[in-house]
């Protein structure tokens, strides 16, 4: 394979990416092969050594975001024939339920992981107001005679803010887990649209 | 190696390749190569990733009568890679604690 051809493979199956993306991939590629030739390589040995244009644009496809991924495997899929149309309206009521509930379970898991992370720090946040409501009150009872009450507030303000500190470590060590959790989530999802592209 | 440690590794290596000069592609594979395999698959992705993430700037250049792209380490890359060698410290503590357990163990 030469270098026009590689390119020219690397384009095919970029295709539905914007073009902007594929000239990109395209000029790296085209400026690694020449850099080989210029330390001494020829151009098949040069060629040869990228690996396969199918591979290196499964690469480019697993790094896009989600959503611009759907985008171009909907743009590749080929022209339907006018039964499939007519059976894809009549079935709408089958399928359109089906995607509109996944779309949704999705939807909904990603807001409930989300959902724990807010009401966590929603968690933090109130047990630091109360430290401080609980200060400023012990402080008043000091200075008005009730000596007792006021130490008690005080401590009972002083074991908020520690939990304040405890919760809010805590609450960062989930939140950072939830990330992780959905980042490998979209990855896997991403699997689905690129076949065999795990190669880092 | 777990992908996502590789990864993060891989990363770095590009930067180190570029903290004191800015470099080309193939140079910088060949820079790494003798610490760890990095194909052009590879380091294409990262390259992207490190210029979105304004770790790096790309400038292009004319080379024999082409263009060459040329990539620069910015202030949030050497920082990046302070903050890998700090991180990088603990890691390797863990490590010593790690050999010093299976030495006591055989």
């Amino acid at each position: 394979m030469n270098k026009t051809e590689f390119l020219s493979r690397l384009r095919i199956n970029l295709c539905g990416v914007g073009e902007q993306d594929i000239k990109t991939a395209e000029d790296f590629y085209c400026e690694m092969i020449d850099d080989r030739v210029e330390s001494g390589m020829s151009e098949q040995e040069a060629v040869d050594s990228l690996g396969s244009p199918e591979d290196a644009a499964k690469t480019i496809l697993l790094e896009m975001p989600l959503g611009k991924l759907i985008k171009v495997k909907a743009k590749r899929s080929r022209r339907l024939s006018a039964m499939e149309i007519v059976l894809l309206i009549l079935g709408f009521p089958v399928w359109g339920a089906l995607v509109i509930s996944a779309f949704a379970v999705l939807l909904s898991v990603y807001l409930s992981l989300w959902s724990v992370v807010i009401a966590l720090y929603a968690a933090v946040a109130a047990v630091a107001v109360s430290g401080l409501a609980a200060v400023l009150v012990g402080v008043i009872m000091f200075t008005s005679g009730r000596a007792a009450a006021g130490v008690f507030m005080i401590g009972g303000a002083t074991a908020c803010m520690g939990l304040t500190v405890l919760m809010f470590l805590g609450s960062g060590y989930v939140a950072k887990g939830l990330i992780f959790l959905t980042k490998l989530s979209v990855k896997g999802i991403k699997k689905l649209f690129v076949k065999g592209g795990d190669k880092e | 190696m777990d992908a996502q440690i590789r990864r993060g590794l891989l990363e770095v290596c590009v930067l180190a390749a570029i903290k004191n000069r800015e470099s080309y592609g193939y140079q910088i594979i060949k820079d790494v190569s003798p610490y760890v395999i990095m194909s052009e698959s590879t380091l294409y992705p990262i390259l992207r990733r490190l210029e979105s993430s304004r770790l790096l700037t790309v400038r292009s250049s004319e080379h024999n009568g082409r263009l060459r792209k040329y990539y620069r380490i910015t202030e949030e890359g050497l920082q990046r890679l302070r903050v890998f060698e700090a991180e990088w410290a603990e890691i390797m503590r863990i490590y010593e604690f790690v050999k010093k357990e299976d030495g006591d163990h055989e």
